[in-house]
């Protein structure tokens, strides 16, 4: 019997790549979204700039004089805890000269004090200028200490977590309204938590695709460990992402079954709040992925360096006071899943350095993210959710980056930032 | 003696990187006894602490070693580069440091370095030979890419 040959598709539903999928705008993407410099450039300005921005938890500034420097959109920041208590945040540069305050990642500041190496300018944690050297030099009361200061950064804490907003020049949301309830689901697993673990990847792709593949559950099917543990649970398939205000989601809870991987029961130890074996994840706009699963948290951020390089930065987190046995457990279940050497972060970052590029070949014009379930596990809502708050900020259509959101058509590179 | 059981551990020290460039699981598990340990850990200067990345006992080693084929890592072609440094001998057992490079190819036939570390190794005799009862792998890159779960 001759092999029954499928009939083509109707010219009507047929797409040819080239030209725009036939879907709703909300359901593809341009994407030059990923490659282009000037959107880029964009980005970091309206985005990673104006929007408040996750850099560190509060626990790795734990002593009064506790640093660290970070750097948000090419700004160099630094947040400190003072003397008095309060964590500040403050740009990375000496008011003098420009040079670089703080060269190490983090620190304590000897003294409460920080003096800049290259002409020994001296500032208090609160930012005031104490100290200058040869003072009699200057002539104009302007330079002065008490009458110049560092640069001060917003900054806010909720939950152990460091927020800062690096261009305050607009007025924009508070932190609270910023996150609204993003982070009530996950407020108390998370609660009382220490940093145990960091590690930095640098990914050749662009920052949005690392943070969509925290954004669908879709892609599950990628991962061996997720196949294994998750997508065979009915339980899985029926959670559902909360959309919040902001482009926030929440991955509502449901249970793993690590024991079909033989990566042992997570029933002892389990966080407050959370069920034995539970998942639950929180994705803040733009870039911080707080991960929950029953017994330690991951939390992602990203430093986009360029359309194509992104620096992840990896954490792990487990409750203060654990027991030398307790926080072995916990890092080895952290490490399971989530490590350098883990099972699940390695298979993301290989897939979404594939899709970046082949997005720089200009091979594939326009992604599908179409799935609609009902904002259940695989349904593709938390990116158009995702992408309707960055539309919103960029003022330009992530299905079509010459469209301006007037519907106006403009040069990609003649972007107002 | 022991100039024969240096010769020995540092045959089975290449061996090792060996089995893992070739993807000679069960050899690799065969260097180690039942209750060992297989660590990687980094010193990490951003949170001020030594950091384990992977912390196996060896049935767990054996799990991931034998899923590996399932999962979806760019590893390419690793060449782990061992070169064998100090030797230290105690009645009921030996320690070894060794310096390891590992190279990785890719694909196209590009080869880079991967990573850069030293084994810290314990081992204990059996018969007539020795068997790992810990490897703690000590890397000073702390930046893979690509990363992969593959012990090295």
């Amino acid at each position: 019997m001759a092999k029954q040959i499928s009939a083509a598709p109707s010219a009507q539903s047929r797409w040819t790549w080239d030209s725009v999928p036939d879907l709703p705008q909300t359901h593809y993407l341009d994407n030059r979204i990923y490659t282009d410099e000037a959107l880029f450039e964009a980005e970091m300005a309206r985005i990673f700039k104006r929007q408040w921005k996750f850099v560190c938890h509060e626990s790795e500034l734990e002593r009064a004089g506790d640093y660290r420097a970070v750097s948000v959109a090419d700004s160099p920041v630094f947040v400190v805890k003072g003397e008095d208590g309060a964590v500040r945040a403050f740009l990375n540069i000496c008011p003098h000269r420009g040079a670089r305050l703080l060269r190490e990642a983090r620190g304590n500041l000897r003294g409460h004090r920080l003096s800049c190496f290259y002409h020994h300018w001296t500032f208090s944690t609160a930012g005031e200028c104490v100290t200058i050297p040869l003072p009699q030099g200057y002539k104009h009361d302007v330079v002065r200490p008490g009458s110049i200061g560092l640069r001060a950064v917003p900054v806010g804490l909720r939950h152990g977590l460091v927020f800062v907003k690096v261009d305050d020049s607009e007025e924009g949301q508070s932190l609270d309204d910023f996150l609204g309830v993003a982070l009530d689901e996950i407020a108390t697993p998370i609660k009382d938590l220490e940093v145990f673990h960091y590690h930095r990847v640098e990914v050749r792709a662009n920052w949005k695709l690392f943070v969509e593949t925290n954004c669908e559950g879709y892609h599950e099917l990628l991962h061996f460990l997720n196949r294994t543990t998750a997508l065979s649970q009915p339980e899985y398939m029926k959670r559902k992402w909360l959309l919040n205000p902001n482009g926030h989601h929440t991955f509502q809870p449901a249970r793993i079954a690590y024991g079909k991987l033989r990566l042992g029961d997570r029933s002892e130890g389990t966080l407050a709040g959370m069920a034995p074996n539970m998942h639950i994840v929180v994705d803040l706009f733009p870039d911080c992925m707080i991960n929950a699963r029953s017994t330690v948290v991951r939390m992602d951020s990203l430093v986009p360096v360029s359309p194509g390089l992104t620096i992840l930065e990896c954490r792990g987190l487990a409750p203060k006071g654990d027991s030398a046995d307790q926080r072995r457990s916990r890092v080895r279940q952290h490490n399971q899943v989530w490590g350098p050497l883990g099972r699940n972060l390695p298979e993301d970052i290989w897939a979404i350095e594939t899709q970046w590029a082949n997005m720089a070949s200009g091979g594939l014009p326009y992604s599908i993210i179409a799935r609609e379930d009902d904002n259940r596990a695989t349904d593709d809502a938390p990116l158009r959710s995702f992408y309707a708050q960055w539309q919103r900020l960029m003022g330009v259509a992530p299905f079509n980056i010459a469209m301006a959101q007037t519907g106006s058509m403009a040069n990609s590179s003649e972007i107002a930032i | 003696m022991k100039a024969d059981d240096r010769i020995q551990l540092n045959e089975l020290i290449v061996f090792t990187g060996v089995c893992l460039d070739q993807e000679n699981f069960e050899g690799y598990l065969s260097s180690f006894c039942d209750d060992a340990e297989y660590q990687v850990v980094s010193i990490v200067p951003e949170i001020a602490q030594t950091v384990a990345w992977l912390d196996l006992t060896k049935p767990a080693l054996e799990s991931l070693l034998m899923s590996a084929d399932r999962h979806t890592w760019n590893t390419g072609l690793r060449t782990h580069h061992i070169a064998a440094a100090t030797f230290s001998f105690e009645p009921a057992h030996a320690d070894t440091v060794s310096s390891v490079s590992i190279f990785r190819t890719d694909a196209e036939g590009n080869t880079k370095l991967y990573a850069v570390g030293r084994y810290y190794d314990r081992w204990v005799r059996s018969a007539d030979s020795w068997l790992l009862a810990k490897r703690t792998l000590q890397l000073d890159t702390r930046v893979l890419a690509p990363p992969s779960g593959m012990p090295m």
